[in-house]
């Protein structure tokens, strides 16, 4: 029997659920950069903070769902009860971030009978995941149904924060329509792959379904040269997204 | 650079512009690099030019005049002279004397005359390719020059142009001038350069602070993450075991062990017993798995039945083994035509099909499940029956209802049904949890390597590794089942054929794949199994052709494939029985060891 398996040529697969440096490398500075995300989203607006808060970028493998997970475990880290919702129906990974099973989650919740409470895990203390669940064949009119506003209204009264992992904006009208229904929309930033035109034209289309852009996040962003946490400059050597 | 607030100037500031040409340096240096390069490749294929002089003295009377006012006069008078030199009759006499093939305003072209400055001489000089030849008509025009003068000017004070210094021939050819090409090159690269750096600079679209982004977007920047490495080795442990830490809710929790590589033993002849196992639930309260499975025996009854399966009827163990699937709880309009679909398997009409059809479970329910049922006629000694699997859709109707895609999705899945009656080609594979087969070489011809290797290709490669795996997306889907250590089934992936192999429309095929990751008693991944249903012939539209022609073509690849599928079946039969064997021996082993390990235990107790 002829085995075909080089035994040389094993690699270990990335695990998503490295990008949780939230966890793994508390007293890092990407860890401290996500605690100043956090600190800058709970003292953003005093009256009324915002409490339904949509997380999207403009394009593809910008950072939005690591960006979306490191902040849930921040939070969660400063005691606020948080739940993340996967609402990528297309293309979700929060479930692989958390190393989770997705056989159901929130579309079982919006087209069948099971109650969300069943449907969330708990992997770290405070926060609570959501996964998307099967992926339908209608994304865009689940999220836009009354029962996803109704979801959302149930969970704004259950939890500190509801944080929304959303589609890319500039590819599909999902996140519009979320954020819509949420009380601002955080828009993440690739400083190395992000065009300046595309924030502008995703910014144009948020505001123009009347959500409100509460900041941007810069994910990506490489150290001056000379080692200093002040300049930011670019070379040219691009790499393809160390984080996503 | 900096934008100023609310504007958009450059503040051009000493810093700014040192930072940017530092930052675009190369592009200077290329930039001088190529205008030097292309300087000094021209002055190559430029002709040597040599040029050769001769000075001539113009005075009146005497040579040298020693009067410092006739001198100033000589000089200006000079000036005429070489106006004189560089006209017409002198040229016509020098190409007249040499026969000269040339124009008269050729010959200007390579002739200078200049006053040597405040003096009274005039400098000749004539460029030609061949040093001689300057020499000569060098000369020549010098004497030529000297008869016109003598010529034009008589009287008591005629005015005289002195051949006073004969050229010499060149060694050196003036043209080219390698310096001062170079030099000229290196100035204009240096601009082009510095222009070019600026104008990227300028046009560069990418974020160069975060201030830069709030003054944009008119919102505050509320964090800047710095580039960061992934978690590795004791940090992604600890990540994982701080996932893995219980908490109150966690609901979902890795799947069952799955006994798949069980196979007919060497007396399979008791059907049911050794034969062939479902995978052993870990408990009855254990996980509910999406998928149910069945064996059922030659006439189609259920011998064995899972608990899920179980679950999805609502029903008892005794409620349901023995019975006839087909009619098995379905509603009345499907049980007919699965019992048809059934026989035609057991008639041995096709190797497997699929349906989608509703059952009503123990509460009354109707729920819909796509049921899929495999034959294990010859691949199994001693079982002539099939393997099922059950898929709860009900979810999935029901998305589709609400979306009122239902009436759409009916008519793919009678589409689909119809297809499928000709054909429906699964197979199974297993793998090792970093993706590298454990089939044979023999059997991965058939289905797996039609798809993703070209040919020729060794398929000493994971899954996790091959470029059009990775296309399509499955690796995803394989490191997410093994996450997870749970059943994933993919939605169908579309690929591109290699070409000369297309055999759907446009060359595309499509595939869905069911992975099943095989977990031992410790919890660890042992292998995974993966299902390839081919569902290129299920999209609807495809057109069979209508000639006879084309008709008996294509029956005739359908009978290839079926015999293809026949021959894979018997490979992945011996495979089994392969693997079935090494199993038995290692617990053999394995127990021969644990008692090995209980005698010394007790032999050391006595002691």
């Amino acid at each position: 029997m002829v085995k075909t398996k080089p035994l040389e040529k094993q690699k270990s697969p990335g695990e998503l659920s490295d990008r949780l440096v939230s966890l793994s490398d508390f007293s890092g500075q990407a860890a401290e950069a996500y605690r100043t995300l956090r600190t800058s989203l709970l003292y953003s607006a005093v009256d009324d903070p915002p409490r339904v808060i949509v997380i999207t970028s403009p394009g593809q493998k910008e950072g939005k769902s690591t960006t979306c997970a490191n902040l849930a475990v921040s939070l969660a880290q400063a005691e606020k009860s948080v739940i993340l919702i996967d609402c990528d129906l297309r293309k979700p990974v929060v479930h692989g971030i958390f190393n989770l099973r997705n056989s159901k989650g929130l579309v079982n919740a919006l087209v069948g009978t099971d109650r969300v409470e069943s449907l969330w895990c708990s992997p770290v203390g405070n926060l609570k995941v959501l996964t998307s669940g099967p992926v339908p064949p209608n994304p865009t009119e689940l999220l836009g149904s009354e029962r996803f506003s109704a979801l959302l209204a149930d969970l704004r009264e259950t939890f500190d924060y509801v944080l929304i992992d959303a589609p890319p904006v500039q590819l599909v009208s999902d996140p519009a329509i979320v954020a819509s229904q949420a009380d601002g929309v955080i828009l993440v930033l690739d400083a190395q792959s992000t065009r300046k035109l595309s924030a502008k034209r995703s910014m144009r289309s948020l505001e123009a379904v009347g959500a409100k852009v509460l900041g941007t996040v810069m994910n990506n962003v490489k150290p001056a040269r000379d080692g200093t946490y002040g300049g930011y400059s670019y070379s040219y050597d691009d790499s393809d997204g160390a984080t996503r | 650079m900096n934008r100023a607030p609310g504007g958009d100037d450059f503040i051009l500031s000493l810093k700014s512009v040192t930072a940017v040409i530092l930052r675009r340096f190369w592009i200077i240096l290329l930039a001088v690099i190529f205008t030097v390069g292309l300087a000094i490749t021209l002055s190559f294929l430029q002709t040597p030019q040599y040029e050769a002089s001769v000075r001539m003295l113009v005075g009146q009377d005497q040579g040298i005049t020693n009067s410092p006012t006739e001198a100033v006069g000589l000089q200006q008078l000079t000036q005429t002279m070489a106006v004189a030199a560089d006209s017409r009759p002198v040229a016509d006499a020098v190409i007249e004397e040499f026969n000269l093939d040339m124009s008269t305003e050729d010959f200007f072209d390579n002739l200078t005359v200049e006053q040597v400055a405040s003096t009274q001489f005039i400098e000749i000089s004539y460029l030609s390719p061949d040093p001689q030849e300057a020499q000569r008509i060098a000369d020549a025009t010098g004497e030529a020059f000297s008869q016109q003068i003598s010529e034009v000017s008589d009287g008591s004070a005629p005015i005289t142009a002195v051949l006073y210094e004969r050229a010499e021939a060149p060694d050196e050819p003036v043209v080219p001038d390698f310096f001062r090409n170079g030099a000229l090159a290196l100035v204009f690269g240096l601009m082009l350069g510095a222009g070019m750096a600026f104008l990227l600079e300028l046009l560069d679209d990418r974020w160069s602070s975060p201030e830069e982004a709030e003054n944009m977007l008119d919102v505050p920047v509320f964090g800047v993450i710095p580039v960061f490495d992934m978690a590795s080795g004791e940090d992604s442990e600890k990540i994982r075991a701080t996932l893995d830490e219980p908490h109150p809710d966690v609901r979902r929790e890795a799947g069952p062990a799955l006994l798949s590589s069980a196979s007919g033993t060497s007396d399979g002849s008791r059907p049911g017993s050794d034969g062939m196992r479902l995978p052993s639930s870990a408990g009855e309260e254990s996980v509910i798995w999406p998928v149910g499975m069945a064996l059922l025996d030659g006439e189609g009854r259920v011998d064995e039945a899972d608990a899920t399966l179980l679950g999805m009827f609502g029903r008892g163990s005794e409620e349901v083994i023995g019975r006839d699937f087909a009619g098995l709880f379905s509603h009345p309009d499907d049980a007919k035509r699965h019992r048809e679909l059934h026989e035609s398997l057991v008639k041995g009409e096709w190797e497997n099909y699929s349906m989608e059809k509703r059952i009503t479970g123990g509460d009354g329910q109707i729920t819909w499940v796509e049921v899929t049922v495999s034959s294990l006629r010859d691949k199994v000694p001693g079982r002539p029956g099939a393997m099922v699997m059950v898929e709860n859709i009900s979810r999935l109707k029901q998305a589709e209802e609400a979306a009122n895609f239902y009436g759409e999705a009916k008519r793919l899945s009678e589409d689909r049904l119809r297809t499928i009656m000709g054909n429906s080609p699964l197979s199974v594979s297993f793998f090792t949890p970093d993706g590298y087969s454990l089939s044979e070489d023999e059997s991965w011809n058939s289905l797996w390597h039609d798809l993703w290797y070209e040919p020729g290709e060794t398929n000493g490669e994971s899954v996790l590794e091959n470029e059009r795996v990775k296309g399509v997306g499955l690796d995803r889907y394989f490191r997410q089942s093994l996450d997870s250590r749970s059943e994933t089934v993919t939605p169908p992936l579309r690929l591109q054929s290699l070409k000369n192999r297309g055999e759907g429309e446009n060359g595309e095929r499509w595939l869905r794949v069911f992975i099943r990751p095989v977990t031992d008693e410790g919890g660890d991944v042992r292998e995974v199994m993966m299902m390839f249903e081919e569902l290129t012939d299920h999209k609807p539209g495809r057109d069979e052709g209508s000639t006879p022609g084309q008709l008996e073509a294509a029956l005739r690849q359908r009978e290839e494939t079926l015999q293809k599928a026949e021959e894979k079946g018997r490979r992945l039969e011996e495979k089994l029985e392969v693997v079935s064997m090494e199993k038995m021996e290692i617990k053999r082993r394995l127990m021969q060891m644990q008692q090995d390990i209980g005698a010394n235990r007790s032999s050391s107790d006595s002691l």
